[in-house]
């Protein structure tokens, strides 16, 4: 059984793109629409690890992530914010939170995988 | 577009302030001497304030409503776009898969019964062939046979006629005893009697053996020119087996090759798709542009009503209050989550978007 990897973006798209990279590679995706849409996907399953916009409705990624960090179940699952945001203050933010990586978009797939490759849970 | 709107707007915000401006405190006019837009002491004034009001109200919400709108259209058909490329490049996946495994498949199965079926068939061909030689061995025997026996009469013959010669030898010496030899003058009669029929005897069996050996001869020699016939036959089957499979595997491997490149170049677009499905990502970029742009509008609608709130028909110049466009700039930069929109806010200028950039922590 593959690893499983939680996307989240409000962004369709990059959903479906970040998706087709890593099923491509072999990993099985779910995705949430925004924070709180994917704080409802942690739900016990065993996520190997989280991709996570930064801007999104309802609920933005930072606080998604200090959310998600407070479940016993994904306190160590590792998160990487996959966002527009380059500033500074917003990373030290993500890194604050409890993020292992930030990746400015556009992503490129290699560079993706490989942060993936490193960060995901065995 | 979004150039052209926020230079618009700016344009109107910069035409409104001013008139604004000119026209609170003692009610001087811009520090240019401009009047008002019909040259009087006020109405004119009013009447501008009024268009610049139902601008506000109704023209901006509607640019508002296109950039929101083609934000949304732009969002869902680029993610059918991604949907419909994400299947294409799926789709190629599994061709590319059930292809390779077809075919390299099919050639090894087909070669290998091909092989064996040809090869049956040749090799009863060859049994055959191996069991016309062991006749021909055979027949060989029977004339090494049959030779022998001739040389076997002919010495039956020769023993017959030395006999004869000895047999009458005896019966001249029997008759030049006389009388006492004429018993064995009938010995030596009967003698050359039965050597004279062993003469004939030897010669009957002579001739029998020499049509035997004609016989055996012209069998021997029809069978050898069957035999190289057949011979031929195999080497000429054999040489049409080798030439169908060669054919065969021509076929395949022009068929092998087909569907290499044919993989190649599937493999080749579904890279270039994946590859442009990457592309799709300015969606999300030019979007969020946009909606940071349709939010600034609404707030200038909102500053503007603000200064006119109560409308241009009740109130006098001295009621309208300036229009904040630095705080509206300000408002809108705050916005901003990406280092190209900075950019562009600072330079006026289009910038190409940067380069990805991944940070570990």
């Amino acid at each position: 059984m593959g690893k499983t990897i939680l996307i989240v973006d409000d962004s369709a798209s990059v959903r479906q793109v970040v998706g087709i990279a890593l099923r491509g590679a072999g990993y099985d995706v779910i995705e949430g629409v925004d924070g709180a849409d994917a704080l409802t996907k942690l739900n016990g399953q065993k996520i190997h690890l989280i991709i996570s916009d930064v801007n999104m409705p309802r609920m933005d990624g930072i606080t998604f992530v200090k959310e998600a960090k407070k479940l016993p179940a994904y306190k160590f699952t590792p998160i990487i914010m996959l966002t527009t945001e380059s500033e500074e203050k917003k990373k030290l933010e993500g890194q604050a939170a409890g993020a292992k990586a930030w990746v400015v978009k556009p992503f490129q797939p290699d560079q993706m995988l490989a942060a993936v490759s490193k960060l995901i849970l065995p | 577009m979004t150039y052209v709107l926020v230079a618009i707007l700016a344009a109107l915000a910069a035409g409104a302030t001013g008139y604004a401006l000119g026209s609170v405190g003692n009610g001087r006019r811009r520090s240019g001497g401009r009047v008002g837009p019909n040259g009087d002491d006020g109405s004119g004034l009013m009447e501008y304030v009024e268009t610049v009001g139902q601008f506000g109200r109704f023209v901006a919400p509607v640019w508002s409503a296109h950039v929101e709108s083609s934000r949304l259209q732009m969002e869902q058909a680029v993610s059918e776009l991604v949907t419909t490329f994400g299947g294409i490049v799926q789709l190629l996946d599994v061709a590319l898969s059930s292809s390779r495994v077809a075919v390299s498949d099919s050639n090894s199965d087909l070669f290998r019964t091909s092989r064996e079926r040809l090869g049956e068939v040749v090799g009863a061909l060859d049994s055959a062939l191996e069991s016309k030689r062991r006749n021909l061995d055979g027949l060989r025997v029977l004339l090494n046979l049959n030779d022998e026996m001739k040389k076997m009469t002919t010495e039956v013959t020769r023993i017959a006629g030395q006999t004869h010669l000895l047999a009458l030898n005896a019966a001249i010496e029997a008759e030049r005893v006389g009388a006492a030899g004429s018993a064995f003058g009938v010995v030596a009669l009967e003698v050359r009697q039965l050597a004279d029929l062993s003469g004939t005897t030897g010669q009957r069996i002579g001739q029998m053996a020499e049509e035997v050996s004609q016989a055996i001869t012209a069998t021997f020699s029809l069978a050898e020119t069957d035999a190289r016939r057949e011979e031929s036959m195999v080497a000429d089957a054999n040489q049409r087996v080798q030439s169908v499979l060669d054919d065969l595997h021509g076929l395949v491997s022009t068929l092998q090759s087909a569907s290499d490149d044919l993989g190649h170049t599937a493999g080749d677009i579904k890279d270039q798709i994946a590859a442009s499905l990457v592309q799709f990502q300015f969606q999300d970029r030019i979007g969020q542009t946009l909606e940071h742009l349709r939010g600034n509008i609404d707030q200038f609608c909102e500053q503007l009503e603000g200064c006119l709130q109560t409308g241009p028909q009740a109130m006098g110049p001295q009621e309208i209050g300036p229009l904040d466009w630095s705080g509206l700039l300000e408002s809108l930069k705050s916005t901003y989550t990406m280092v190209e929109e900075h950019q562009v806010h600072d330079s006026g200028a289009p910038v190409v978007a940067r380069e990805s950039e991944i940070t570990f922590f």
